[in-house]
């Protein structure tokens, strides 16, 4: 009688480490896609500044995406650009309003270019201002101004 | 007797790249370029709501940002209290000289400040005359532009 003969499979360690590796790599691009909120740009850096540490608490970020000698290229929040015009501004108190409405105790945090003309900064201000408003707030809605953190 | 013999052990160098090059990317992509971020926090001036009837309020002092020549370097202004100066740290000293101290203060620090931005300063400078106003002590300031609109 011919005796079976059994096969031992044993993985591959390297190739069981690359995937490993490969998931932790994917898990860690997938997880900063929620940060893709805050568009690259250089932030105001007073200096000594009397800022404070940002808050843990959910803030509504508001973009505004530099352009071209200080001139934006629009308001961008939740991955959404909105046209620096009048009609882009009431869509973006619309999408604002709808953040607030969903979560009071949300701020509203404005991200806005070194250069950029302060008229260009400033609407959102007004729009979030409107914003709160249109949700039905009691309480004023807090505005952070985001400016580079002092080392 | 048989004298086994033992194979020689040797690393695997392509398997070896393969992992050393996926730690880099992983740290690569772990690790954060961009500047930390802190914030000034604010309150909106509550514009829409009616005033009440009998409430006396405190009229802002105001800071004014206009342009100059450059526009990463404006001109500050103290409406009514100061004299207007290209410096934030003059704007600073006269800040807090108008707060001044406990007790024997021109302004409270809760006084309310106003600061208003011409809308072709660049936005640094509004930050610095921001940061200006809470380095002298001041806790409630807010921004907004020249017209008030």
């Amino acid at each position: 009688m011919r005796s079976q003969v059994r096969h031992i499979t044993v993985p591959g360690i390297t190739s069981l480490v690359d995937v490993v590796f490969l998931l932790i790599v994917f898990f860690v691009l997938v997880s900063r896609v929620v940060d893709m909120d805050r568009v690259r740009m250089d932030l105001p850096a007073p200096h000594p500044a009397a800022t404070m540490p940002q808050p843990e608490r959910p803030a509504a970020v508001v973009n505004v995406i530099p352009g071209a000698s200080g001139r934006s290229k629009g308001y961008r929040l939740d991955g959404q650009i909105y046209a620096p015009d009048p009609v882009g501004e009431a869509a973006l108190q619309a999408a604002l309003a709808a953040h607030l409405r969903n979560n009071a105790l949300t701020s509203v945090a404005i991200r806005a270019d070194r250069e950029a003309r302060s008229g260009q900064v400033l609407p959102v201000i007004e729009v979030a201002r409107r914003a709160a408003a249109a949700a039905g707030l009691t309480t004023p809605v807090r505005v952070e101004l985001a400016v580079e953190a002092t080392q | 007797m048989r004298v086994a013999r033992s194979a020689p052990l040797g690393l695997n160098i392509a398997s070896m790249i393969d992992v050393v090059f996926l730690l880099l990317m992983y740290f690569m992509i772990a690790t954060d370029f961009s500047p930390a971020e802190d914030t000034f926090r604010m309150d909106l001036p509550d514009r829409l709501a009616g005033s009440e009837a009998f409430s006396l309020q405190d009229h802002p002092l105001e800071i004014e940002v206009l342009a100059a020549g450059d526009r990463s370097r404006p001109i500050f202004n103290i409406a009514r209290w100061g004299t207007p100066t290209g410096s934030v740290e003059t704007l600073v000293s006269q800040l807090a000289s108008l707060r001044g101290a406990e007790g024997q203060a021109m302004f409270t620090s809760d006084h309310p400040v106003d600061i208003l931005v011409s809308p072709s300063v660049a936005w640094a400078s509004a930050v610095d005359a921001f940061n200006a106003a809470l380095r002298a002590g001041f806790t409630h300031v807010r921004l907004d532009d020249r017209s008030g609109s």
